[in-house]
Order: structure tokens, then C-alpha cells, then sequence
């Protein structure tokens, strides 16, 4: 069955360990202690937001049918064989229509880099072996990575 | 690997098999743990609050980098360090009040307890240029008060030193007073720079010190000074057929009570009367070295292992009273028989017995704590008990150190250094795994290993205190055999530090040099507890270097370069850090090389 990423909001307290661990990904090191020191700076590719009275983290999905590939005029964002959607920095131009077409809010922009930047799956191994490491790492159990029909479920 | 302790790793199994969760299990529940907490970057002291500082960058690039008050990520990260100076400093100064008030007590005949130690005494008297036992209460009580001048537990010092802390503004008054002064600081819009909040922390760490002199010379005036002693380690030493009570904490002045109660004929005979073939009480940590050093009682072991004192189903009643003593205790002893009973007024625990410690009925109170044990000894279930059979015998409790011959040997360069290893365990590293290995390392390479707290228990399980004489470096061998002491010197309790830092000051009299000319170093491997940073800025005021193990007590670079080199070319004391076992013995004969 399909899996799907699902954010119970009343669980998320803004404890932002999803966004340390998320940042921690994209480094070789193995601690927080020298991970922070890299130049340049590490970047989380999860946000919380705050919302009225929740906090949303909002992280990319890799969705099925995919608005910021269709919205990309230079074709830097594509979904990889696994099913990851990436985006080739090397292509993107700055131009954040795909931060514009996602409906999740899930794709950021560097400034510094004038170039997008989203989950790129750093942490898992495509959708198999284990969960995302924002999931894992979330002390409430605020997001959820389960079984389409279960959230389904849940929710109801 | 969670030990390297066998008895330990049993436990931690017939833990699993009870289902019964241990600090393993439950630091594996916090993981991942904060990584803002670990890297100083959370600060919740005020009502703004609660702020973090983003280390990384902050998409779309707007990252908080200072907190609603303005406080940048080293403000932050000064402010917990001397959080936890001012705690740690808190705990000794607490404990210094205790023995003191207990001291004023004994000159006015009010409590029962007597000056056991006459030569200790006239040696004290002598050092402090006090007459009697009164003056010397006074004295110790006024370390407490003073409005001007230091402190009188500061005489030891060499005026050189206390000159030099004068000029850096870091000669403590009085011990309440600067501590007061550290909750100050870390009030609502209060400190912020962060060299002067470590400048502080550095004051408070003469405070830590001078308590530790207070509480380890006046105990050995009440308890007697320890001479070396054979003994033995771990929970093999449990008997089966005892009443057996274990005592978690630090001072002796409850202890001893306990250990007195035990050998009283009349309570011997009623615990025979019950069905127990004697009676013993077992020391854990400080207490337990504490006891041993004087009485050569069982050292039934450290930090991780408290849990698993009740989890032998042959424990009566276990006693604390306070500092290092896990919560966890009453829900791990739930399902078995043992008794928690705590003592002191500020370190209740939900669901333990609470028995009130007061000075003037100290017998009294020993022995109906020794009476509910005894008691208690029907309830023990047979089929419940598992006494893992690891015992080690080792020889320590040293507290004479030929100083003279330590001096010339180093002045010969027959030995590379002095070196203390202290301090808790950590379950975030293997438990005794570090100081083990550290203590190997740096006999192999000529130094000489004195060891003080949980590491005493380390060295005595694995036996390296018996076998130290074969794993050391030649010229060390010929030393030790010459001077009469082992390579590997267990000292005694955390307090016992102070016997350390006489020693250092001690041999560097006798070398006509300040201490920072001196080859020592201080480490802490596996430490846990605040009191091992607060006491590690005693080490940096009296200019010795110290290395932490498992993580810098401070996250933040900036901070970390003040602690590192802000005080080597002034006291030449600094904080290191080094995680892995097998590198910190480089950084400690590193720091040995450079100096003198």
C-alpha cells in the first residue's frame, strides 16, 4: 500500500529536532558540535511554521504528480529513478516558480545561492529501508510516515 | 557496548529480562537528543523565552542568531557554563556547611560525634593558626560569612597564587556570597560578557576548591585520616546471607553512623535473631569510598550501577543522601523488596521512605534506618536474587604522598607527570571504558595516575590498581618500589580532590616553581555531574590544564577558546576537550611535555 507523509499538528510542540537532524544530513560529519561549524553553513530542508495556535512542519512529500516539475522552465527539478524529486543546482535559475506551484509550502529559497532548495532524501534510503530522519528523530511523533489507508483511518 | 564492567552487563540483562528499563534504556528513548541544548544554543531563563539561536542557516535566510533579549549564541552558551559552576559549586559548598555546622557541634559537645583524629587536628590548627576545636568551627563557619578579606581554607594556597587571583579580581570573599553573586549574574538582563561570566565561574571554582579542603580536613579530624587498605570491588561482594545495606551519596556523617549501627553488638544480634548471619553496608560511589578509605568496607560500585543495586534481590535497604542518587531508584526497586530511604531535607524522592537526618540524634537515626533494614529481611524473595559473582580485591585509600620524591623524580625527569583522572560515568560512553584505558595509557608512558570518585571504582574492578606495577613504563616501576606508593594511587572520594591539589601545591614548593611549571593534568572521561566543571575551574585557577571526556561543557566555540586560552598565560590553567579514550592520552602527555 501506498505510504504517505502526514503532520498530526496538535502533537508538534516547535521543538525544531527535525530540522537539527535534517540540517545534520547534509554533512559528513557524525555531531552537532562540529556539523554547526561548516562552511558554508548547513541548511535544514524542513521548516515549522507557526500557524494561529500550531506549528506545522512542512517538508517536502516527493508527491505523486509533481506541480514544481511542471513549473520549472529549465527542467532543474526532475524526480529521480526512486522517486525522489531533486533539483540540479547547476540548472536553476532563481526563478521560485516551483516555491510558487507548491502546495505544501515545501520548497525554500537561498538567498546566497540565488537557487531553490527542498528535501532531497538525504535520509532514507528511497522510502524503504527507514523513515525519513525527520520522522524518526521527532520526539512527539508530530509527523508520521504510515500507510495511506491507516492514516486514512486515523484520521476519520 | 554499553560496559566493560561483566557484573554490570549482567545486570543490564536480568534488567531487560524484568523488563525493567535502566539510564541505557532511557537515554536511547531521548535520542535524538536536543542538538540546541547540546550546543548551549536554548536559553529559558526568562519569559520571553523560550530562545534558541539557529546554527545552521536559516531558510530564507533570516535565522534567529540572537535571542528576544539580544543574547548571542557565546552570552548564551557563558550563561549555561556558569549555570553549571554555580550549581556544581553549590553541591561542595553545601556539603563544606554540613561537615562545618557538624564541626561547631562537636566543640559544643551538642551532637555525638568526637575528634577522632588528634594529629590531623594539631596539623589543621596548626595551618589555619587556630588553638582549638572551637576556633577552628569558627573559622570554617566564617568561610561562610565573611564580609571581608578570603577565605580562611584559602592558607593553603601560596601567596604568589592568591596575589595573582587578586589581580584578576577572582579572590572569593565568602562562599555564599559569590555564590549568590553567580544567580545574579545569570538573572533577567543581568551578565552578558562572556569572558566576565567565565571570570566569575573561574572565583566560584576557588569556592569549589576551598569547600572540598573544608569538607576533606575536618571529616578526617571526625573519621580519622585514611590510611592505604586492602579492599574489594563490585556486586560480588554482596553476601546472601546478610542483612545488606547500601549507601548512595557523598558524606561520611551519616555513613559513618550507619557503619557504627552495623557493628553494634545489640543490632548484630537482632538481625541474627532474624535469620541473617551478620550484617554489612556497602558503599556506592563517594559514600562508598568514603567508608572504605576508613573502614575497608565493600565498594559495591559507580554511578550506572546504582540502579542495579536493588535489581540483586539481595539488598535490604538502600540508603542516600544527596547528589549523584537517580530518581530512578524507587521505580526500579518497585518490583523487588529493597527500601529507599532518603535523608536529606532537600533531596526527597517520591515514593522512597523519607527519614529526616538531624546531627544531635545521628544514633538514633542510624540505627532505626539499620532496624527497618533488618526488618525488611523477610520480605527478600530467594528465588528473586542474582548476585553477579565479579569481585575485584585492590589496595587503596592513600592519603600520605611522599610529595619530596615525587618532586625530585619529576625534576630528574624519571616520571613524565603527575596526572589526576575523576569524576562520574556517562551512559552517552561506554561505562568505565575510559577511565580504564586513559589510566593504561599514561602508566605505559611514565606518569604517575592518581584517581578520585568514580573512577575508583573503575580501577578497582578492573583490576588495574593490583596490576598496575606490571603495565607500567620502567622508570615508573623504579619510582613506585623506591617511594613506596603504587603507580595507579586511589585517593578516595570526589572531596578527596583536595588531597590531589595539596600534593601539586606540595611538589611544586618543593620545586621552587608556580604550578603552571609543574607537569600536571586533571581529567574527567566520562563525566556527568555539574560539580566536575565547577571543579575543573578550581583546576584552571590553580593552573592546571583539564581535559573533559564525552562533551565540552560549553557548546559554543567563542566560549570555548576563552576556557582554553584566556587563562594559560595568567593562572596556565585552561579546559580541554577530547572524546575518544585513545587520544586524550596524547593531549594528556601533550600538556604534560609543555610544561616545565
Amino acid at each position: 500500500m501506498e505510504k504517505i507523509m502526514y503532520v498530526d499538528i496538535e502533537k508538534c510542540v516547535a521543538c525544531y529536532t527535525c530540522k537539527m537532524q535534517c540540517a545534520l544530513q547534509w554533512s559528513d560529519k557524525d555531531n552537532v558540535f562540529q556539523a554547526s561549524r561548516e562552511v558554508p553553513q548547513l541548511q535544514s530542508r524542513i521548516r515549522v511554521k507557526k500557524v494561529g495556535n500550531y506549528s506545522i512542519p512542512m517538508t517536502c512529500r516527493h508527491c505523486e504528480v509533481n506541480p514544481c516539475i511542471e513549473a520549472c522552465p529549465t527542467e532543474a527539478i526532475y524526480k529521480r529513478d526512486d522517486g525522489v524529486v531533486v533539483i540540479n543546482p547547476a540548472i536553476c535559475i532563481g526563478c521560485q516558480s516551483c516555491i510558487k506551484a507548491c502546495p505544501i509550502g515545501a520548497i525554500y529559497f537561498d538567498v546566497k545561492k540565488n537557487a531553490a532548495v527542498k528535501c532531497e532524501l538525504k535520509c532514507s534510503n528511497a522510502f524503504e529501508e527507514r523513515d525519513f530522519c525527520c520522522v524518526e528523530s521527532c520526539p512527539t511523533g508530530a509527523l508520521i510516515y504510515a500507510d495511506f489507508g491507516k492514516v486514512a483511518k486515523e484520521r476519520v | 557496548m554499553k560496559t566493560i564492567d561483566k557484573a554490570t552487563e549482567k545486570m543490564i540483562s536480568i534488567a531487560e529480562e524484568n523488563l525493567i528499563d535502566t539510564a541505557f534504556d532511557r537515554l536511547d528513548l531521548q535520542l535524538p537528543q536536543c542538538g540546541f541544548g547540546e550546543l548551549d544554543l536554548c536559553c529559558r531563563d526568562c519569559n520571553m523565552g523560550t530562545c534558541r539561536i539557529d546554527p545552521f542557516m536559516e531558510l530564507p535566510g533570516k535565522g534567529p542568531k540572537r535571542g528576544v533579549c539580544g543574547l548571542t549564541d557565546d552570552m548564551m552558551s557563558a550563561r549555561n557554563f556558569l549555570k553549571l559552576v554555580t550549581r556544581g559549586t553549590s553541591a561542595h559548598a553545601t556539603a563544606a556547611k554540613n561537615v562545618s555546622t557538624v564541626f561547631k557541634g562537636v566543640a559544643e559537645g551538642k551532637v555525638p560525634y568526637q575528634v577522632v583524629d588528634d594529629e590531623k587536628l594539631k596539623e589543621v590548627l596548626e595551618k589555619l593558626e587556630c588553638e582549638d576545636v572551637s576556633c577552628l568551627s569558627e573559622r570554617a563557619l566564617a568561610d561562610f560569612s565573611k564580609d571581608e578579606g578570603t577565605l580562611n581554607f584559602l592558607k593553603m594556597i601560596p601567596e604568589d597564587l592568591i596575589n595573582l587571583w587578586q589581580k584578576l579580581d577572582i579572590l572569593p570573599t565568602n562562599i555564599n556570597q559569590e555564590i549568590v553573586e553567580g544567580a545574579f549574574r545569570l538573572n533577567f538582563g543581568v551578565g552578558a560578557d562572556p569572558y566576565d561570566q567565565i571570570l566569575h565561574a573561574l572565583k566560584l571554582g576557588i569556592v569549589d576548591g576551598a569547600s572540598l579542603f573544608i569538607s576533606s580536613e575536618l571529616q578526617d579530624i571526625l573519621f580519622g585520616t585514611p590510611q592505604p587498605k586492602e579492599g574489594e570491588s563490585n556486586f560480588g561482594t554482596l553476601n546472601k546471607d546478610y542483612v545488606n545495606i547500601v549507601a548512595i551519596g557523598h558524606a561520611p556523617v551519616l555513613f559513618e553512623k550507619i557503619y557504627e549501627a552495623t557493628r553494634n553488638p545489640e543490632i548484630r544480634k537482632y538481625a541474627e535473631e532474624k535469620g541473617a548471619n551478620g550484617i554489612e553496608v556497602y558503599g556506592m560511589m563517594c559514600a562508598g569510598n568514603e567508608l572504605f578509605v576508613r573502614h575497608g568496607t565493600p565498594m559495591l560500585g559507580n554511578f550506572l550501577q546504582q540502579e542495579f543495586a536493588a535489581l540483586t534481590g539481595a539488598v535490604e535497604a538502600v540508603v542516600v543522601d544527596s547528589g549523584c542518587v537517580m530518581p530512578a531508584l524507587v521505580e526500579t526497586a518497585s518490583d523487588f523488596h529493597t527500601k529507599i530511604i532518603t535523608t536529606t531535607k532537600e533531596a526527597k524522592i517520591p515514593g522512597a521512605e523519607h527519614i529526616e537526618f538531624d546531627y544531635e540524634k545521628a544514633d538514633e537515626i542510624a540505627a532505626q534506618i539499620v532496624n527497618i533494614a533488618i526488618d525488611n529481611l523477610e520480605n527478600r524473595k530467594e528465588a528473586r536474587i542474582n548476585i553477579p559473582k565479579e569481585k575485584t580485591s585492590f589496595t587503596g585509600g592513600y592519603s600520605k604522598l611522599p610529595a619530596d620524591k615525587i618532586a625530585s623524580a619529576i625534576a630528574d625527569g624519571e616520571i613524565k607527570g603527575i596526572v589526576l583522572l575523576w569524576g562520574c560515568n556517562n551512559p552517552k560512553t561506554v561505562h568505565d571504558r575510559s577511565h580504564v584505558e586513559i589510566t593504561k595509557g599514561l602508566i605505559k608512558n611514565d606518569c604517575l595516575v592518581f584517581g578520585t570518585g568514580c573512577w575508583s571504582y573503575a580501577a578497582a574492578k578492573s583490576g588495574i590498581l593490583t596490576e598496575a606495577t606490571e603495565l607500567s613504563g620502567d622508570n615508573i616501576r623504579r619510582f613506585c618500589e623506591d617511594a613506596g606508593i603504587p603507580p595507579v594511587v586511589h585517593l578516595g572520594s570526589y572531596v578527596d580532590t583536595s588531597r590531589f591539589c595539596s600534593l601539586v601545591l606540595e611538589v611544586a614548593k618543593a620545586l621552587e616553581k608556580p604550578i603552571k611549571e609543574i607537569p600536571v593534568v586533571t581529567c574527567a572521561p566520562e563525566w556527568s555531574s555539574e560539580m566536575e566543571v565547577a571543579t575543573s575551574m578550581f583546576f584552571v585557577a590553580l593552573g592546571i590544564p583539564n581535559v573533559f571526556g564525552v562533551t565540552h561543557p560549553a557548546g559554543v566555540a567563542n566560549v570555548r577558546d576563552i576556557l582554553a586560552t584566556k587563562f594559560e598565560d595568567t593562572t596556565g590553567g585552561k579546559i580541554l576537550f577530547e572524546k575518544e579514550p585513545e587520544r586524550t592520552v596524547d593531549v594528556i602527555l601533550d600538556n604534560l611535555k609543555g610544561r616545565g
